[in-house]
């Protein structure tokens, strides 16, 4: 089982974050979890190994992060997105 | 095949996919016939497609094709050789996109064929929300996976069993709803997924308060032999939750390999289009064959559609 928490650049949670997994040992089902209101979430996997998972939600940058699941602990992770407006306006700051 | 009782009518399925539901209706008669046909609905209907079984979608050209015309095909004379999703390597694995993503943005989704597909808000017992597809087989329900509709060895205290409602949006586009939505809390499964979480018989069924389908119109759904399947490009439409917010995606491409009671395919999906139609086009009106419901490493895979499987959509539509 995987608990989590999705936050943006400057900590605060994002709800409705849309978690996934996007590869793993074996078969999982190809469903998507949402984050709650205060941007957390708890999945559980299929079994043991290695596993990414896809965190998205609309106005960020896509982000992908990697699990170790053992049998019986549970993972933590925090995802921290990045707002797309931000990482413009990084851009346009840089030197031509 | 389907079984019928002396009537002729489809005998109900026993075992594994003995039908269940989180409420009780009096059981109803089914058809005869071994593959229902589709129904375009009310208003405007995409009735081209590609001679090679995909859908016509401007600016996209089906893996399939892009095959024929480019690449010698190279095809194992065993398919059986092809890795089993089940036993599948514990090496580095793959994403459920495989290499270049072959999806394309449907946004004429107000429009038959897209509009049978369904983005699903699924509100489960402990009142965490997912995403998922559905697709209308009639007028008042919709086929998608078994743990869209139960959820089933999740790990987490009290969110298995049937989940409390599901929002429909069929057509969605985004924020675009060209159908509304209504939200089901009547389901049907079997005891296959919620007794025994058995891949084999992850499917289920959501039925809707309204007669949308009526409107949306719905797909045809059969049962075929091995080398039908084989032979077949198969098609993907869902709402992926890797994609901006309630927008839908298809992709096409020929069926890997088949098991008794799953049918394999390296078609892009991702989290979101569990419980999508794995379907096949014949003269321009569009099958399922197959229930999208797992990623994987090597294919991606989905519940087929045998005999019993076969009877309980029949049963769930009427």
């Amino acid at each position: 089982m995987i608990q989590g928490e999705v936050v943006d650049a400057s900590g605060r949670p994002v709800p409705n974050a849309r978690v996934m997994v996007l590869t793993g040992p074996g078969s999982f089902p190809d469903i998507a979890l949402l984050t709650d209101d205060e941007g957390r979430f708890t999945l559980g996997l299929p079994g043991r190994g290695g596993y990414e998972l896809g965190v998205q939600a609309d106005g960020y940058e896509p982000s992908r992060v990697a699990v170790q699941v053992h049998s019986e602990r549970t993972a933590t992770v925090q995802v921290q997105l990045t707002d797309l407006g931000q990482q413009f306006h990084q851009r346009r700051s840089d030197p031509c | 095949m389907a079984t019928h009782d002396s009537q002729g009518v489809p005998e109900v399925p026993t075992g594994l996919d003995a039908p269940v539901a989180n409420i009780t209706e009096a059981a109803s008669a089914g058809s005869e016939t071994r593959e229902t046909k589709p129904d375009d609905g009310e208003g405007r209907s995409q009735r081209l497609t590609n001679t090679d079984g995909a859908e016509k979608v401007e600016g996209y050209e089906s893996p399939s094709q892009r095959q024929r015309e480019t690449l010698e095909l190279s095809v194992p004379a065993d398919l059986d050789s092809l890795p089993d999703i089940a036993t599948a390597s514990y090496g580095a694995p793959e994403e459920t996109v495989h290499g270049t993503d072959d999806r394309v943005q449907i946004t004429n989704t107000a429009d038959y064929p897209w509009r049978a597909h369904a983005s699903l808000l699924i509100v489960a017992a402990d009142n965490s929300r997912w995403l998922g597809t559905g697709w209308f087989i009639g007028v008042h329900t919709l086929m998608t996976a078994g743990h869209v509709v139960y959820i089933k060895n999740s790990g987490v205290a009290g969110r298995d069993g049937f989940v409390k409602s599901i929002q429909v949006m069929p057509g969605r586009d985004g924020t675009k709803l060209p159908y509304g939505t209504a939200t089901s809390t009547n389901f049907r499964t079997v005891t296959g997924w919620t007794d025994n979480g058995s891949e084999e018989y992850d499917y289920g069924a959501i039925i809707t308060p309204t007669d949308l389908g009526a409107t949306t119109g719905w797909f045809g759904f059969g049962v075929y032999d091995d080398a039908t399947l084989l032979a077949s490009v198969g098609n993907i439409s869902g709402y992926p939750g890797d994609k901006p917010s309630g927008t839908q995606w298809y992709a096409s491409r020929t069926i890997a390999s088949v098991s008794a009671r799953k049918v394999y395919y390296d078609i892009d999906t991702a989290g979101g289009q569990s419980g999508s139609a794995v379907y096949r086009i014949v003269n321009g009106d569009r099958f399922a064959f197959a229930v999208h419901a797992y990623g994987g490493a090597v294919t991606n895979s989905g519940t087929r559609v045998v005999g019993p499987v076969y009877n309980n959509m029949l049963a769930w539509r009427a």
